[in-house]
C-alpha cells in the first residue's frame, strides 16, 4: 500500500491519496468543522467506452450505446434489498450518475459513516442482474431518455455533439436511445462490469466529517483485490472537421437557445486539465462579464446573463464551447467568431489576462468550501492524473503566451452553431 | 423566536444577523427586500436586476465587473422568488475571505462597499435609471418570466400552484405580469426603486468565516441616509377550501406527460413536523411509497417525489409519465396516500424517515446557502426556529397516529396535467 500525504501551503490544508492493495485509489479529505461527510466511489466508464477489450479477449466487442448509464441504475439492486434500502437504514442520502466516461455512486451523511461507507462498498462490488430484473428497467430508462427530449437545454447540447462528432459516441446521448437500450441483456452488462469496475480502474474519495483510519479499515476488510487486466477502450476515428456547421430544432422554449463549440484534438491526462484551465481563461478574457463583447452585445440586448463558456472536455473529447439564450443565434456566431479573430491579431489585453488568473484562482479555493465538491474533485483529479492542489499551482503557472497559443489554434472554421427555436404557442 | 442569532435592528424595519463560522473559505452578505406579492411584484423584481450591474463609483457594468474579478471573483448578484404570499428580492456580495488574498488586499470590506453602493448610489442619469438600462432589463424580466416553459417539471407545478392559490398573493409570479413590465417608465421605475429600499421590510443576513465587524454600522448609516417608510408585512394568509377539486388539462407537443396533485392543509402550523415526515415517508426519499412502488415496483412514472409549503400548508405529488399511464399513476400515488391516512406503514419506515430528516438537517450548515436560507426561515416563521438538535428531537417525536392525523389533514385541491398530443400515437 501506497501512502502520500499532499498538502497545500496556500490552504494549509493536506489530505491523503492511498494505492491500496486492491488497486482501488483511494482519497481522504477529512475537513474540520463540518457536520457531514461525502463519499463517491467511482470508475473510468462512461458513455464514450462502446467499445472495448481486456488481457482475456481477443477481439474488441462494441456494446450498445446507453449501456453504462442503465448498469448503473441496476447497481443499486441487491439480491436481497437495493442500496437504497440499506442507506435508507441510517438516514444516508445516496445516489450516482453517468458522465460521457465516469460512473460514481455516493453518499452523504452525519451520522453512521462506517456503515454507509460498507454499503457503498458492498453494492458497487457485488452486481445482482437477472433478465428479469434488467427487461423491467427499460421502461423506466425509455422514460429518463423521453424527458430529456422535452429539456431544450439538453437538446441544444446534445444536438451540438451530433453535429460536431462523425463517429466518437460522445455524440449520442448518455441513456442512448430507446432503441439501443432495448439490445441490454444481463449478460452484456456483466461483460462491462467486469472490465470497467476493476477497483484498478477505480477511485474512491472522501470528505468532510469522518475519520480516516476508520476508513481504511473498512477499505482494508471490504475490498476484493483485483488484478489489473490491461483494459483498453478506444474511441473510433474521428474526421478532424465538423461533421455540420449548424443544426436547429424547435422545442417549447421563450427565447431561442444556441451552443458554439468549436472542434479541437483531444488532450488525455494531466495534459487535459492543464489545457482545460488555459482555454477557461482565455475564453473568460475574450467574452467574460468584463470584457469589451461582453458588454457591447449585452446592453445591445443581443445576450443576457445566461451568456457562458466553458470547456467541455473527457476522455477523447475537447471543446472550447459559448452557450446562452439570444434573439438572433446566428448574429451572436458571427460576433464571436469576428471577435476570436480580431483577438488574435490584437491580443487579448495582459490585465485582462492577470484579472482572469485571479478570478480562477478565487474560484478554486472557493471549491474547497463544501463536502462534496471537495470529494468529488479529489475524484475527479485523481482520473486526470493529477491532485487538488497541483490545480492550484497550475493555474498560478499559465502564461500569456500559454493563452495566446490557444486562442491561435481555434479554428473559427472548424465549427458549430446549434440553435434551439422556439414553437410557436 | 429563540435566541439563535444576534439579529438587531439597525434602521426602522432594518435588521442586522451574521453568522460566523470559520469552515467557510468564502464570505456572504445578503440584502433582502421582502413584501407582500402584489402589482408591484414586477417592478420589484426588474430594480434589483439595473442595480447589479452598475453604481456611481463604477458607472458601467464593465467597470463593476472588472473590479469584482480583480477581487478574486467576488460577486454582486440579485435573486427574486416568490414564497408564500411573499416576494423576496435578494442583493447579495459573495466573496473570498481576506486571508486568501494574494496582495494583502480587505476582500470582503471592499465587495460589501460595493454593493452599498449599489444598492444606495445607483448610477442615474438625470435623476432616472439609464432608459437602456431598464429597457435591457425590462425586456431580459419578460424573456424570464416567458422562460418557466423551458422546464416542463417546474413548469407543470406553477401551474399547478397558481391555480391552487387563485385569488391569492401566493398565486403572483415572482416577476410579476409581462403587461406589468412593459408598463414600467423611468418615472415608475424610479418610484419603484424608492419603494424598495424605503418601504420593505429588510434583512441583512451574513454568513462566513468573518466576524462582520463593524458591518452593521455601514449599513445603518446607508439606511439612515434614506427616508424609511416601512409598509406593514402581513401574515401568510390561509387558503380557503375548494368547493370541488379543479382539474386543469395543457396539451402540448411534449414527449413526457407531467402529473401535479396539489394538496391543502388547513392546519397548518401545527402539523409542521408531522406534515414533514410524512411527506418524506410518502414521497420524499428513494424508499418512499412514491418512489419504491410506484416508479420501482409497478413502473408508473419515471419521476415521481412530493414535496411540501408548510408555512401555506401544502403538499403535491408529481410525476413524468408516459400518456397512458396518467390514469393508474393518478390513481396509485392517491392509493398510497390513502394507505398512510390508513396507518398502513412500520415504524421502521417511519424511523428511517426520520434519520434521513436528521441527516438534512444536520447538513444545512455545511454551507453557506444552507446556513443563511435557515436563518432566513427562522427570522420570517419563528414559532419553528430552534436549534438543530432541538428540531431534529421534535422531528423524533412524531408518532405514528401524528404521521396519520397529517395525512387525513390533507385534501385534494388541484390536479394539473401536462399531457402530450402525442397521445394518440402513442395509444
Amino acid at each position: 500500500m501506497k501512502k502520500d500525504i499532499i498538502k497545500s501551503s496556500r490552504l494549509g490544508e493536506s489530505y491523503t491519496r492511498i494505492k491500496h492493495d486492491s488497486g482501488l485509489t483511494v482519497c481522504l479529505y477529512p475537513m474540520k468543522g463540518f457536520s457531514s461527510a461525502f463519499a463517491i466511489f467511482g470508475t473510468r466508464y462512461g458513455s464514450v467506452d462502446t467499445t472495448f477489450k481486456t488481457n482475456e479477449d481477443k477481439d474488441f466487442i462494441t456494446v450498445p450505446e446507453g449501456i453504462a448509464h442503465y448498469l448503473e441504475h441496476k447497481l443499486f439492486e441487491g439480491e436481497e434489498c437495493s442500496a437504497f434500502e440499506n442507506f435508507s437504514k441510517t438516514g444516508a442520502y445516496s445516489n450516482a450518475f453517468t458522465s460521457f466516461d465516469t460512473t460514481a455512486y455516493h453518499f452523504s451523511c452525519s451520522q453512521h459513516f462506517g456503515e454507509n461507507l460498507r454499503t457503498l462498498l458492498d453494492f458497487v462490488q457485488n452486481p445482482y442482474f437477472t433478465d428479469e430484473n434488467v427487461q423491467k428497467e427499460q421502461g423506466i430508462i425509455a422514460q429518463e431518455i423521453k424527458s430529456y427530449l422535452d429539456d431544450p437545454g439538453w437538446r441544444v447540447m446534445f444536438n451540438g455533439l451530433g453535429a460536431v462528432y462523425h463517429n466518437n459516441p460522445v455524440r449520442i446521448d448518455i441513456a442512448g436511445t430507446v432503441e439501443s437500450i432495448s439490445h441490454i441483456s444481463k449478460e452484456l452488462l456483466y461483460r462491462c462490469y467486469n472490465t470497467f469496475y476493476n477497483l484498478n480502474n477505480m477511485t474512491l474519495s472522501v470528505a468532510g466529517n469522518f475519520d480516516p483510519d476508520e476508513a481504511l479499515k473498512i477499505c482494508d476488510e471490504m475490498l476484493k483485490p483485483s488484478k489489473d487486466i490491461g483494459l483498453q477502450a478506444v474511441v473510433p476515428d474521428e474526421p478532424a472537421f465538423v461533421k455540420e456547421r449548424r443544426v436547429t430544432q424547435k422545442l417549447y422554449c421563450a427565447l431561442p437557445l444556441f451552443q458554439i463549440a468549436f472542434k479541437m484534438p483531444n488532450f488525455s491526462g494531466r495534459e487535459c486539465e492543464i489545457k482545460h484551465f488555459i482555454y477557461d481563461i482565455m475564453l473568460e478574457s475574450s467574452f467574460g462579464s468584463f470584457s469589451p463583447f461582453y458588454s457591447r452585445f449585452y446592453e445591445s440586448g443581443l445576450i443576457n446573463d445566461t451568456f457562458s463558456t466553458g470547456v467541455f472536455r473527457g476522455r477523447g473529447f475537447f471543446m472550447p464551447m459559448i452557450s446562452g439564450d439570444s434573439r438572433d443565434p446566428d448574429k451572436v456566431y458571427e460576433e464571436v467568431v469576428k471577435e476570436l479573430n480580431r483577438l488574435k491579431n490584437d491580443g487579448i489585453p495582459r490585465n485582462d489576462f492577470e484579472t482572469v488568473k485571479k478570478t480562477t484562482y478565487g474560484d478554486l479555493i472557493g471549491l474547497f468550501n463544501n463536502v462534496g465538491s471537495v470529494a468529488k474533485s479529489a475524484m475527479s483529479a485523481d482520473f486526470y492524473d493529477t491532485d487538488l492542489y497541483e490545480l492550484l499551482e497550475t493555474v498560478a503557472e499559465i502564461t500569456y503566451d500559454d493563452v495566446m497559443k490557444a486562442l491561435s489554434d481555434i479554428d473559427t472554421e472548424n465549427s458549430n452553431l446549434s440553435i434551439i427555436e422556439p414553437i410557436e404557442r | 423566536m429563540k435566541d439563535l442569532y444576534n439579529r438587531r435592528a439597525i434602521a426602522d424595519d432594518v435588521y442586522f444577523t451574521s453568522v460566523t463560522d470559520t469552515k467557510f473559505k468564502v464570505n456572504r452578505v445578503s440584502v433582502i427586500f421582502i413584501s407582500q406579492l402584489s402589482e408591484n411584484a414586477s417592478g420589484n423584481a426588474v430594480i434589483p436586476r439595473i442595480l447589479s450591474k452598475c453604481c456611481e463609483s463604477f458607472n458601467t457594468m464593465t467597470k463593476l465587473n472588472r473590479r469584482l474579478a480583480e477581487l478574486y471573483s467576488a460577486d454582486i448578484t440579485w435573486s427574486v422568488r416568490a414564497d408564500t404570499d411573499y416576494q423576496y428580492c435578494d442583493l447579495s456580495a459573495t466573496c473570498l475571505d481576506s486571508r486568501f488574498a494574494l496582495n494583502g488586499e480587505d476582500i470582503l470590506k471592499e465587495t460589501v462597499s460595493i454593493l452599498i453602493d449599489c444598492i444606495f448610489k445607483p448610477y442615474f442619469e438625470n435623476g432616472f435609471f439609464p432608459a437602456g438600462s431598464l429597457e435591457i432589463e425590462k425586456q431580459n424580466q419578460i424573456d424570464d418570466n416567458n422562460a418557466e416553459i423551458n422546464d416542463k417539471t417546474h413548469y407543470a407545478y406553477l401551474k399547478a400552484y397558481e391555480e391552487a392559490f387563485r385569488g391569492e398573493p401566493a398565486a403572483i409570479r415572482w416577476g410579476g405580469t409581462n403587461e406589468q413590465v412593459e408598463a414600467l417608465d423611468a418615472q415608475k421605475a424610479l418610484e419603484a426603486y424608492r419603494r424598495l429600499i424605503g418601504e420593505c421590510r429588510t434583512e441583512i443576513i451574513c454568513v462566513g468565516e468573518n466576524s462582520f465587524d463593524g458591518m452593521d454600522k455601514l449599513f445603518a448609516d446607508a439606511f439612515g441616509s434614506i427616508a424609511r417608510k416601512p409598509s406593514e408585512l402581513p401574515e401568510v394568509m390561509l387558503s380557503p377550501d375548494k368547493n370541488e377539486v379543479s382539474r386543469i388539462t395543457e396539451t402540448l407537443d411534449v414527449e413526457q406527460c407531467k402529473l401535479v396533485m396539489f394538496f391543502k392543509t388547513s392546519d397548518r402550523y401545527r402539523k409542521k413536523y408531522p406534515l414533514m415526515v410524512m411527506s418524506y415517508l410518502y414521497g420524499g426519499t428513494e424508499s418512499s411509497k412514491l418512489f419504491s412502488i410506484v416508479r420501482e415496483k409497478m413502473s408508473l412514472c419515471y419521476y415521481c417525489f412530493s414535496r411540501i409549503g408548510f408555512a401555506k400548508g401544502f403538499m403535491t405529488t408529481e410525476c413524468g409519465v408516459d400518456s397512458q399511464n396518467l390514469g393508474p399513476a393518478e390513481k396509485e400515488c392517491l392509493n398510497q396516500l390513502s394507505e398512510i391516512t390508513k396507518g398502513n406503514f412500520t415504524d421502521d419506515e417511519l424511523n428511517k424517515v426520520k434519520l434521513y430528516i436528521g441527516n438534512l438537517l444536520r447538513s444545512v450548515g455545511d454551507t453557506i446557502g444552507g446556513v443563511g436560507s435557515r436563518c432566513l426561515a427562522d427570522i420570517m416563521f419563528p414559532e419553528y426556529a430552534d436549534t438543530t438538535e432541538n428540531v431534529i428531537a421534535a422531528v423524533n417525536a412524531v408518532t405514528h397516529d401524528d404521521v396519520t392525523e397529517a395525512a387525513k389533514s390533507l385534501r385534494l385541491d388541484t390536479v394539473f396535467i401536462l399531457k402530450t398530443d402525442k397521445e394518440a400515437d402513442a395509444q
